[in-house]
């Protein structure tokens, strides 16, 4: 009897600490996304600075780009590349957790052509 | 029979004695984990890449500037719809830019030989400019430019006249004040003989989702070389 007491003290002591602790803790942020934004961008840039992203741009190339940026991505991550104007329609991903990071483009050499490089991140199923 | 009473009242006290280990444990790793700093990576983590996206921005100025190669009509132009598309672009992401640029260009210059600055002021600082003064060293007294208002997403041209016989840096002065804000700026008008030059003068702020950045930066470019 006295052994059972004791032992529903020690699960009353634990699970007090557990509530006194974790109830106010909140949700952790979601440092995954962010470091997806950041590999993206990086993966843009270096695109950019050595791999040719201007010239596919210019052309409209998403398919080649996405080729080329097959070995910069997350292994976690599923992406897709839209090129655009002004302002990108959103892709159809069914997912809830979906990120993007957005690379701006003056042009290619003597052809002054703004556009935008969105890539979409989200995880693979 | 006293032994086995023993026995059972450490078997029932193990539970505390493992309870109160247990909890003196939950307690280290909860001091270990301290949500203020976790959250702080975040907001340093998030700042980090508002900073890429404004030097990704900053940069690509540069660039409009080399898609006019070789006409210092097209640099100004070109970086004149790079300003409003930037605008536009972080609009539609709910952000905002703040641009105000000078570009100042001239023909080949010859000795002796009055050689014309064209200067051109943009404003896309989201708000009138209430008063511009431009003031370049060409002659002693300097010579003035001075515009009253420039509406917003407006340009303003002028031009200032020089004669050197050799090559000599020249300064161009800018002030200009908005009923918020007010900046003096100087940049160096580099005059060499028989070239041919574009200033750009670019001073653009991004308000960023978590944070502001703003640069100010001057790119020189030579369009004929003898």
């Amino acid at each position: 009897m006295l052994r059972t007491l004791e032992a529903v003290i020690a699960i009353l002591m634990i699970s007090t600490i557990f509530i006194i602790f974790y109830q106010t803790i909140g949700i952790l942020p979601d440092f995954e996304t962010i470091n997806w934004k950041i590999i993206g961008y990086n993966g843009l840039k270096t695109l950019d600075r050595t791999l040719g992203l201007r010239q596919e741009v210019l052309t409209g190339n998403t398919t080649a780009i996405e080729a080329k940026l097959s070995g910069i991505m997350p292994p976690a991550a599923n992406y897709t590349v839209r090129i655009c104007g002004v302002s990108c329609s959103s892709p159809s991903i069914s997912s809830s957790k979906i990120v993007s990071v957005s690379y701006i483009v003056a042009g290619y050499r003597d052809a002054y052509a703004p556009r935008q490089v969105v890539l979409y991140l989200w995880p693979k199923s | 029979m006293k032994n086995n009473i023993e026995k059972v009242k450490m078997k029932g006290q193990i539970f505390l004695i493992i309870a109160i280990l247990f909890i003196l444990f939950v307690v280290m790793l909860r001091n270990g984990l301290s949500l203020a700093e976790i959250l702080e990576n975040q907001r340093a983590l998030e700042e980090n890449l508002d900073m890429l996206e404004f030097d990704n921005i900053r940069l690509e100025f540069i660039d409009a500037i080399s898609t006019g190669f070789n006409s210092s009509i097209n640099m100004t132009n070109n970086t004149v719809n790079f300003t409003r598309y930037v605008q536009l672009v972080e609009q539609s992401k709910g952000l905002n830019t703040k641009t105000f640029s000078l570009q100042a260009s001239f023909g080949n210059v010859s000795p002796s030989t009055d050689t014309t600055l064209s200067i051109t002021a943009f404003n896309l600082l989201g708000e009138e400019i209430s008063f511009l003064n431009l003031t370049f060293t060409n002659t002693t007294p300097a010579t003035q430019k001075t515009f009253s208002t420039i509406p917003d997403n407006v340009t303003r041209e002028t031009f200032f006249n020089f004669n050197t016989g050799s090559a000599i840096n020249y300064t161009l002065y800018i002030f200009w004040n908005t009923t918020t804000r007010n900046s003096s700026e100087t940049i160096t008008i580099p005059a060499d003989l028989t070239q041919s030059k574009y200033v750009g003068f670019f001073d653009t702020e991004l308000d960023g989702k978590r944070s502001n950045h703003r640069d100010k930066f001057t790119e020189t470019v030579t369009i004929n070389k003898p």
